[in-house]
């Protein structure tokens, strides 16, 4: 089930949310929970009902394994044994068609395929139960209730697309008994956040969507200023399609007085790469770094081991995003991006603010063409026209004004249909640069007639749009 | 402000506002979808859901249909029903419609068990780079029962949209009173007479205003859709051979101008795949009609008088005259490397 869609909107949440109630009212805690975690696998299962075992498998083998740690925490094979767990069934769905299709290319061998479809939120679900686990090995946890941990995994708000909650922060909530009372506050709060969030993913990301697709559809006819501007769209597609579905995600956790960590913060403000990654998609940048980079040895090791560390954390990271070489040469670029700036800023070189954001801004832009890219050479197309100055062309209705840049030797052509992105991409920019994000928004949030009015257009702007119903991208990861 | 008072207000505001759109969308019907009375024959409708509405009425006063892009729309019925005895064919010309529409349709029609003896089905060159609609063009989404989609969120869509643009346009239309592009539902074809007139009194002075023609194309079309249309190509082949329905395959003749968009070797290509399939009668290419800019309203689309000749052709009608490089029949499996 979508967010952006009319059954949740109208159907499912309301309904979840005042039998939810209902139970709490009744003193029914256990009951409402029971009720909670069923209502998120139903959602969960709107996709594909056969998803729905690989997921209960998860959750029984994660809290029972958790438990051995519980009783006796000295137990690393089992520690091992459970992560192995946890990534065979992530590689065996995400990763074995790719294995192989590379082992058929070395070899020159015929190994079927399985072509297998991903189950949904498996990357998001598996590495929060990894984090679970760990930590129960390292005896941070004490004894937590096994409904607790179902509904820390499976809470339909975050259970597709993330955050990526933490278990510290996302189980005491669970188990306050206060926050299982109505709250008029957090539901303003919720339904205001809610709004912000479909509005962005409706009305912005999927604006630029049909562009950005448009465009790497046709990645081989792209002229210089369709490529930018198709690679634009993807940027602000991707940012506002995520941001928007994490605010969806904050204001329905919300609406039950459960409050999910924040996701973004205005990244495309960043000045440097390791600014944008303290800005993008923080949850799994937390988890890279807590289970990934600082295992590793993080930056205690020297400098050499640092750089590496940085460059297999995103290298994985990248390939954490999808099975493909695309997803980890992204993740190869970000990485090397990181060791740069280290190294840069290990000689005190400086940079004029706007160059240092224009700098870091394209990289993110250009990137991106990787991470989008359904093939390898649709990238290069993409890149390729992007820096080629043969072949510029501006729609025909700008001829008359700028007739002069044909002596640069612009042409131009029929129609084009990037025509809009004219002035989406200028008001984008505007948007990301210049205004609060959703969380500074919401800091400042108060009760009154303005920000009534302003949410009440902002959700019926929302829902007029949900008639262009499209998935949100990071389901795909 | 109490936080009930802020709820209320942010749920009246969403409510009067859908249902002053509701209002709107109902009455003027911008698209054809609630079968308002304002200027139903004026304005552009979603010609893939009236259509489909009105066969499921009327499906038992005819028994052979004309599959194709709104560029068969404007050839009559009887044309064919001349050459092929007790048939009564229904003009299905749908706007920008490709495979993936042409399939829909006759699988839809043959699961309603409509009586089709003869499907005459004429593919477009572009369709190489098409396949199936973008849900957000309104103009031309399928009927829900043709798409298997649910018909309370069709309607609801269509309801709920916002369509300043459309709704503007037809009621401008509706304040006027002439009728650009008649549609006769009772045949499926449509007309420019305005245009068919111009054509006719001065062709030389038409043509010379008519932009399409002179615009200097750069080829963009490339065969993108290459396993989607071969597959669905060769499913309705096999459908119309298991139904006993005598199928007619031929290509548009595009205007020069508009051949100038298709690749070359992606052209061939195309070529060559349908020839995979099913024997065909070829009309495109550079031939003395396709290069004639008498024969086009635009760039687009073909007079009536193109149709009669592509008919004449199929059927063997020697009472027409048609230019000799026109049309050729491409048996099946006769197109072999380039």
């Amino acid at each position: 089930m979508l967010f952006n869609s009319y059954i949740f909107i109208f159907a499912f949440l309301p309904f979840t949310f005042i039998v939810y109630f209902y139970l709490n009212h009744k003193k029914a805690h256990n009951s409402s929970k029971i009720f909670l975690v069923a209502s998120s696998l139903f959602f969960y299962a709107w996709w594909n009902v056969i998803y729905l075992p690989i997921i209960l498998c998860s959750i029984l083998f994660n809290y029972t394994f958790s438990n051995f740690f519980l009783r006796d925490n000295s137990k690393k094979p089992l520690l091992f044994l459970g992560i192995l767990f946890n990534l065979s069934l992530l590689g065996f769905f995400k990763y074995y068609d790719f294995f192989v299709e590379n082992i058929n290319f070395i070899f020159s061998s015929h190994a079927e395929l399985l072509d297998l479809a991903l189950p949904l939120a498996i990357s998001f679900f598996t590495f929060q139960q990894i984090s679970y686990l760990v930590d129960s090995y390292r005896g941070e946890i004490k004894n937590q209730k096994f409904l607790d941990y179902a509904l820390f995994v499976t809470f339909f708000p975050q259970l597709i697309a993330g955050p990526i909650v933490h278990h510290k922060e996302m189980m005491p909530q669970f188990a306050d008994e206060n926050r299982q009372k109505r709250d008029f506050k957090n539901i303003t709060m919720g339904i205001f956040i809610f709004s912000l969030g479909l509005f962005k993913k409706v009305v912005i990301a999927d604006s630029f969507a049909v562009w950005a697709t448009h465009g790497f559809d046709i990645a081989e006819q792209l002229n210089l200023f369709a490529a930018w501007f198709t690679s634009l769209s993807y940027t602000f597609q991707l940012y506002f399609d995520f941001s928007g579905y994490t605010d969806m995600a904050i204001g329905v956790a919300l609406l039950f007085n459960i409050k999910l960590p924040i996701n973004f913060n205005s990244p495309y403000k960043a000045k440097d790469i390791q600014d944008f990654w303290r800005r993008w998609h923080m949850t799994l940048s937390r988890f890279l770094r807590d289970y990934i980079y600082i295992p590793l040895g993080g930056n205690r090791r020297g400098e050499l081991l640092t750089y590496t560390n940085l460059m297999l954390t995103f290298v994985l990271g990248g390939l954490w995003h999808g099975a493909g070489w695309t997803f980890l040469f992204w993740g190869f670029l970000h990485g090397l991006a990181l060791v740069i700036h280290r190294l840069w800023k290990s000689f005190g070189f400086r940079l004029y603010s706007w160059l240092a954001w224009f700098l870091t801004f394209n990289f993110i832009n250009i990137s991106w063409v990787f991470f989008r890219a359904k093939e390898w050479d649709d990238a290069i197309k993409v890149l390729g026209s992007m820096f080629s100055l043969d072949n510029m062309v501006l729609p025909k209705v700008l001829e008359s004004k700028l007739e002069f840049l044909s002596s640069y030797g612009v042409d131009f052509g029929f129609f084009y249909w990037y025509m809009e992105t004219i002035i989406w991409i200028p008001l984008a920019f505007l948007l990301v640069l210049f205004s609060k994000n959703s969380m500074e928004i919401l800091d400042g949030f108060t009760l009154n007639y303005r920000t009534a009015i302003f949410t009440g257009i902002l959700f019926t702007a929302g829902v007029v749009g949900l008639n262009r119903v499209s998935e949100f991208l990071y389901f795909n990861f | 402000m109490s936080s009930r008072r802020w709820i209320i207000t942010v749920f009246s505001i969403f409510f009067i506002s859908m249902s002053l759109l509701a209002t709107v969308n109902y009455t003027v019907d911008p698209f054809g979808i609630f079968g308002s009375n304002i200027s139903q024959n004026k304005y552009q409708i979603n010609d893939r859901f009236v259509k489909a509405s009105y066969i499921e009425e009327y499906h038992n006063e005819y028994n052979a249909y004309m599959f194709g892009s709104s560029r068969i729309g404007v050839v009559e019925p009887k044309l064919l029903e001349k050459y092929i005895p007790n048939t009564k064919f229904y003009n299905f010309t749908v706007s920008s419609a490709n495979l993936h529409d042409y399939l829909l349709h006759l699988k839809y029609f043959i699961s309603k068990k409509y009586e089709i003896k003869v499907l005459y089905l004429q593919l477009d060159i572009d369709n190489m780079n098409d396949y199936n609609q973008d849900s957000t063009d309104y103009l031309n989404q399928l009927h829900p029962r043709v798409s298997g989609d649910s018909v309370a969120l069709f309607y609801a869509r269509y309801l709920f949209g916002f369509f300043p643009l459309n709704i503007r346009k037809k009621i401008e239309v509706s304040l006027s009173n002439e009728i650009k592009k008649p549609y006769n539902m009772k045949t499926g074809v449509w007309r420019l007479p305005k245009y068919e007139k111009a054509l006719t009194e001065d062709a030389k002075s038409y043509i010379e205003n008519e932009k399409s023609f002179h615009f200097k194309n750069r080829r963009v079309v490339f065969y993108t859709k290459k396993e989607e249309d071969k597959k669905a190509l060769k499913e309705m082949v096999e459908l119309c051979s298991e139904q006993g329905i005598k199928l007619y395959v031929f290509t548009t003749p595009h205007n020069q101008n508009m051949m100038d968009t298709f690749v070359l070797e992606d052209y061939r290509e195309y070529l060559k795949d349908i020839s995979e399939v099913t024997s065909f009668y070829d009309f495109s290419g550079y031939n003395s009609v396709t290069t004639n800019n008498e024969n086009y309203y635009e760039m687009s689309h073909y007079r009536p008088h193109v149709g009669e000749w592509v008919a004449a052709r199929i059927f063997n009608d020697k009472n027409i005259e048609i230019p000799k490089d026109f049309g050729k029949l491409i048996e099946r499996g006769s197109l072999h490397g380039n």
